[in-house]
């Protein structure tokens, strides 16, 4: 098995605010052909003082949507966030897996808003 | 035509008027529209952001606008925080130290915003935080403009004003964007026909989204919403039909006359507030 490649999101987003969804998408893009590979990612946030929601979802959510979730938790490791931004990485990652699993949950339950409207 | 603009505060009746003022200048046949001012005793600064959005909306409908005869007062308030000058009006030289001034931003500046914020935040009566809870509370002004920007669909962009207003010890933070809106989102994406309220009632659950083939994303409202219901604040939210808005601990939706061409958030805060703001109080978590 490959070492597993360091990749600094500073870096890929040339700066230390993680708040645009096109940079979550090149980060996305970066790990999408080590994942390819089975080889595993240590994505570091060293040095980023800002991360959102939007970010994270393009950068990591939706890798659940192109990989086996038991993958995507085993390659792809975090180090270095800021632990204030814990609770936004656990978030985004649990609304993705849920997503995923079901991605007709959301229509389901918009329907059932419109049942009772009717 | 001639519309002559009532008081707009930061509450559902300011909302409305700026919706009933896009509805009829859209609907009218001639193009200039002269939006007259005199009967303004109040406009909440703040709310130069959904009517610049209104009036955005309109000139991209080939409508030519002019704003006239403002009172004193009013055109103060609008000259010192930079709205007048989208519009034709010599700029002010200083910048009033009491208001974010009003900026217009394309989708895509996310980082602008954030210049916008650190230059203009500080200094505006924000209660005390720790640095982890002001960081947490500057996130949710981001998840919201990347809601604006991610979700909207608005070509015209997303627009920011707040203003602090020392002697009610307030400061309101608006951010608007010209999209399709909650409701017609949530319908397309769908496919099915909700009311405009249904609709932002279901958005404004944890784990909803309009974007397909994506996961959801925090709208930015969870800490918001602790925090403001602490701090005696309130947030709203505007768009198309639909209007909610949440104040000490209560939650209320309502349905315009007319839609209103986009989405606004609006936070205020309560300056008077000695409390410091730490994320256990919070249960820990944003």
């Amino acid at each position: 098995m490959s070492e597993p490649v360091l990749l600094r999101v500073y870096d890929v987003v040339a700066g230390p605010r993680c708040v645009d969804t096109a940079d979550g998408q090149r980060v996305h893009d970066k790990i999408v052909p080590l994942l390819r590979t089975d080889t595993a990612v240590v994505l570091s946030f060293d040095g980023i003082t800002m991360v959102i929601t939007a970010f994270l979802n393009a950068a990591i959510g939706q890798l659940y949507g192109e990989f086996p979730e038991e993958k995507a938790d085993r390659l792809v490791k975090i180090r270095d966030l800021l632990p204030v931004f814990q609770t936004t990485l656990d978030k985004s990652r649990e609304w993705s897996k849920a997503y995923f699993r079901d991605p007709e949950r959301l229509k389901r339950s918009i329907q059932e808003v419109m049942g009772d409207e009717e | 035509m001639i519309f002559y603009l009532p008081n707009i505060q930061s509450d559902f009746d300011g909302f409305n008027a700026l919706t009933e003022l896009h509805a009829a200048a859209q609907a009218d046949k001639f193009r200039e529209v002269e939006i007259n001012l005199s009967r303004l005793t109040a406009f909440d600064a703040n709310m130069c952001a959904p009517f610049g959005t209104v009036l955005a909306k309109l000139a991209d409908a080939y409508k030519v606008i002019s704003l006239v005869n403002a009172p004193a007062t009013i055109q103060s308030i609008l000259e010192r925080n930079g709205f007048l000058a989208n519009f034709g009006w010599a700029p002010l030289g200083d910048a009033n130290p009491t208001s974010l001034p009003y900026q217009r931003f394309k989708l895509a500046e996310t980082k602008l915003f954030d210049d916008y914020l650190a230059a203009h935040l500080p200094g505006k009566g924000l209660p005390t935080m720790t640095s982890e809870f002001a960081l947490l509370f500057q996130q949710s002004l981001f998840e919201i403009f990347a809601n604006a920007s991610w979700h909207s669909d608005s070509k015209l962009g997303v627009f920011s004003c707040g203003q602090f207003f020392p002697m009610h010890h307030r400061l309101d933070i608006s951010i608007a964007d010209a999209g399709i809106g909650i409701p017609r989102k949530v319908n397309e994406a769908f496919g099915v026909t909700i009311s405009p309220v249904a609709a932002l009632r279901w958005v404004l659950q944890e784990g909803h989204t309009t974007k397909k083939g994506n996961p959801p994303g925090g709208v930015g409202l969870k800490l918001l919403k602790d925090f403001i219901q602490i701090n005696g604040g309130c947030v709203q939210i505007a768009s198309d039909r639909a209007f909610w808005q949440y104040h000490a601990g209560k939650e209320s939706f309502s349905q315009f006359t007319q839609a209103f061409p986009g989405t606004v958030v609006n936070l205020e805060v309560n300056t008077d507030d000695p409390r410091i703001y730490h994320l256990a109080a919070m249960g820990g978590q944003a």
